[in-house]
């Protein structure tokens, strides 16, 4: 038949090429390899490159090789990296998460334009044409050059022309850090819950033509934080989060509302009934909130206290704790305990 | 074998009859993946060097096996095979033996197994020779099939880095993205319509 | 399935409009509404016996070598396919040429085997083969409509349009580009105008 010869043309061409995709497959996938799918199943797997390796993969097989921490995955956070000692067997103490922040709120409403930018909607691009549309030669542009470097859609351009993270959706990555020419963007520790949103080395009178809430470095949050946790430096304050400070009251003072508070309702403060009316607490609050008569339980004004807690400590009888909408309670001990 | 003739088989494969621009063969992998340009330039390398060894295995594989057995009907079934069972090897060789130039090009080398360009090759490379209308002969084949991976590799780079500047440029919605592509991949073949008629050792029109 | 899927299986959600997968080869040979018509028949019934057969096979086939697998199956029904036309039809053999052997490797059919059919029913491959397959007709008959109309100015073979001068750059390769950049501009816009009215 003049079909058989083909047929078996066909079959043993079919068995070599089976045979040697077999065997190759079977060299080249070791037992590592086995850990490296877990791990990168592990992963978020958006290549976005934080870790310092360009893809995920790259990532895993470094990880299991030894070469890699097995924190080194930002994105991932502590949910990989313990997924990642799980499949390794290994221990780890995981970083202190952290999230992007865009250090300026100057935006359409707020900040004055030089000119009209009509061009590439791109930041770099807008500074290359003469150093971007608005008067503040720090500000945020607003053109979505780190909105395209995203990979987890965290951030957004707002309607009134600036940058805002998304704090849920950011994962620490890094890269809208990278994209911005300005370097506007920062990563902080997400335990700091209050940040400067300006970033202008400009001073005085000169910042309020062409911004209403930039920095005038009018140095009056240094003076209202008693910890001595700002200091200015070169026109822009600088806040020292190792101390320990909320820098509730500096945000508070600030008379151009150059902070943002993450924190969408502050806890307020409460004066149980083992209060002696000693009147100690009066004087440390900056908002006048506390009122009462010497020897009758003071009370403190809801209105008034934005949550400093700079009473707490100035009772003697321990009689004043906070109370909050997130569930945050912090007594006099400074114990932080959750609701 | 006489230069003249392979000189001008590879002219025609690069310009005149450009494997994505004049055939339309190969569009595939733009619709997909936006690629930037060294990427574009390891995938039309990955793929010249896979059609050239693609062809000439074609053209011994038909002239020595297929034609005597009479079986040109196994002609699509068999290159299909070989072609795929080669790539797949060669990625995982490369892999083996130089991660660095399978970070490059190797990767590519799945996409290419199923790629239509590799095919088109090999089956142009069992028909006539369009210069000499011929049998082609092993030399020929080989030639051609460098030929047309060096006017793929030459399309691919032209349409990628069109593309790259068509990110930024303020469309009309509905054509961006895909349409945006195929109107620059249309314009790139009228501008290579140019060359029809060319024969590079007459002359333009000769 | 029922009439809406239907509706969007062949326009919504198929491939071939939304990444416009495996219509390169086709684009050549759409210069005339005859040849487009030959082609995308050959597509749709190598797309459909591929889906069954490898819907059927589907739990033999070994998970590491199932992308070989799949393309040597549709290359056997392509191969069936090109010998079929070369034997009824030796005016569209010549006339589709290369482009029938290279259904073997059409991206669109690899990727309804590899995403559909080796997950699901022999039936309900069918059923999506026939659906896609409608997709892609429509896609190219289309274009086709576009290229003949003004490039010849006739329709399937008749001539529609007085003249003498038709332009003659859409019967080129050029030609099937810029058609079909305008089908998918066309089905962009449509898709964006229904996305408003839900909206």
């Amino acid at each position: 038949m003049a079909i058989t010869l083909p047929l078996l043309f066909l079959g043993i061409l079919g068995l070599i090429f089976g045979a040697a995709l077999g065997a190759l497959s079977r060299t080249s996938y070791a037992h590592a390899d086995a850990n490296i799918k877990k791990i990168i199943l592990a992963l978020p797997n958006v290549d976005c490159g934080a870790c310092g390796y360009a893809t995920c993969a790259d990532f895993a097989r470094a990880v299991a090789e030894g070469k890699a921490e097995a924190t080194g995955c930002i994105p991932g956070g502590a949910k990989s990296a313990h997924e990642i000692a799980d499949i390794l067997g290994i221990a780890i103490t995981p970083l202190d998460p952290v999230m992007a922040v865009v250090h300026c709120k100057g935006g359409d409403k707020e900040a004055a334009h030089r000119c009209v930018y009509d061009g590439i909607k791109d930041c770099h691009a807008a500074i290359l044409a003469g150093n971007g549309h608005k008067t503040c030669a720090d500000s945020c542009l607003g053109l979505e050059s780190c909105v395209t470097a995203c990979p987890f859609d965290a951030i957004h351009v707002s309607g009134n022309g600036v940058a805002v993270v998304d704090p849920d959706a950011c994962t620490g990555c890094g890269l809208c850090v990278r994209a911005c020419p300005r370097s506007v963007i920062d990563l902080i520790p997400r335990v700091h819950k209050i940040y400067l949103s300006c970033v202008n080395h400009d001073r005085g009178t000169r910042v309020k033509k062409y911004c209403a809430v930039g920095c005038t470095a009018c140095t009056l949050c240094v003076k209202a934080t008693p910890s001595g946790a700002i200091t200015m430096g070169n026109n822009l304050p600088v806040l020292d989060y190792s101390l320990g400070e909320n820098f509730v009251v500096a945000a508070h003072t600030c008379p151009s509302n150059c902070f943002v508070d993450l924190v969408k309702f502050r806890p307020k403060v409460n004066i149980d009934a083992n209060c002696t009316g000693c009147g100690d607490c009066v004087p440390s609050c900056p908002t006048d909130a506390i009122a009462g008569e010497k020897g009758r339980r003071h009370v403190v004004n809801k209105e008034k206290c934005i949550g400093c807690g700079l009473c707490l400590n100035t009772c003697p009888v321990h009689a004043i704790a906070m109370w909050g909408g997130l569930g945050y309670v912090e007594d006099s001990r400074r114990r932080v305990m959750r609701v | 074998m006489n230069a003249g003739p392979l000189l001008e088989l590879s002219v025609a494969s690069i310009l005149v009859n450009n494997i994505v621009l004049s055939r339309c063969i190969g569009v595939c992998p733009l619709c997909g993946a936006a690629y930037k340009l060294p990427g574009a330039l390891g995938m039309g390398l990955s793929a010249t060097v896979v059609m050239a060894i693609a062809s000439a295995l074609a053209w011994i594989i038909d002239h020595g096996i297929l034609l005597p057995l009479r079986a040109e009907y196994l002609q699509i079934f068999v290159f299909v095979m070989v072609i795929v069972s080669l790539t797949l090897i060669a990625e995982m060789a490369l892999q083996k033996l130089s991660p660095a130039l399978h970070e490059r090009t190797g990767v590519y080398l799945p996409m290419l197994a199923s790629n239509c360009v590799v095919i088109a090759a090999a089956l142009m490379a069992v028909q006539a020779n369009p210069i000499t209308n011929r049998p082609m002969t092993l030399v020929s084949a080989f030639v051609n099939g460098c030929a047309t991976g060096v006017g793929y590799t030459l399309a691919l780079v032209l349409m990628v880095a069109i593309r790259e500047r068509l990110e930024y440029a303020e469309l009309p919605r509905p054509l961006r993205g895909l349409p945006a592509a195929f109107l620059s991949a249309g314009l790139l073949s009228l501008a290579f319509l140019g060359f029809s008629g060319f024969h590079i050792l007459k002359g333009i029109g000769g | 399935m029922t009439a809406g899927e239907f509706g969007r299986g062949i326009f919504a959600q198929n491939p071939v409009f939304r990444v416009a997968l495996g219509v390169c080869p086709a684009l050549a040979v759409t210069a005339t509404m005859a040849d487009a018509l030959v082609m995308s028949g050959l597509v749709m019934a190598v797309l459909a016996a591929s889906n069954l057969a490898v819907s059927i096979t589907r739990n033999l086939i070994a998970q590491r070598v199932r992308i070989p697998c799949q393309i040597l199956i549709i290359t056997a029904f392509a191969s069936m396919a090109n010998m079929l036309l070369l034997n009824r039809s030796p005016h569209f053999s010549a006339a589709l040429g290369i482009y029938v052997p290279l259904i073997a490797v059409n991206c669109l059919i690899l990727n309804r085997a590899d995403a559909f059919a080796a997950k699901n029913k022999p039936i309900a491959s069918l059923l999506d083969a026939i659906v896609v397959g409608i997709g892609f007709t429509v896609a190219l008959l289309a274009c086709s409509m576009i290229r003949e109309l003004f490039g010849n100015f006739s329709l399937m073979g008749q001539k529609v349009i007085p003249g003498h001068q038709p332009f003659l750059a859409l019967t080129t390769a050029c030609g099937a580009f810029f058609s079909l950049a305008f089908v998918l501009g066309l089905y962009n816009y449509f898709m964006a105008q229904k996305g408003k009215e839900k909206a």
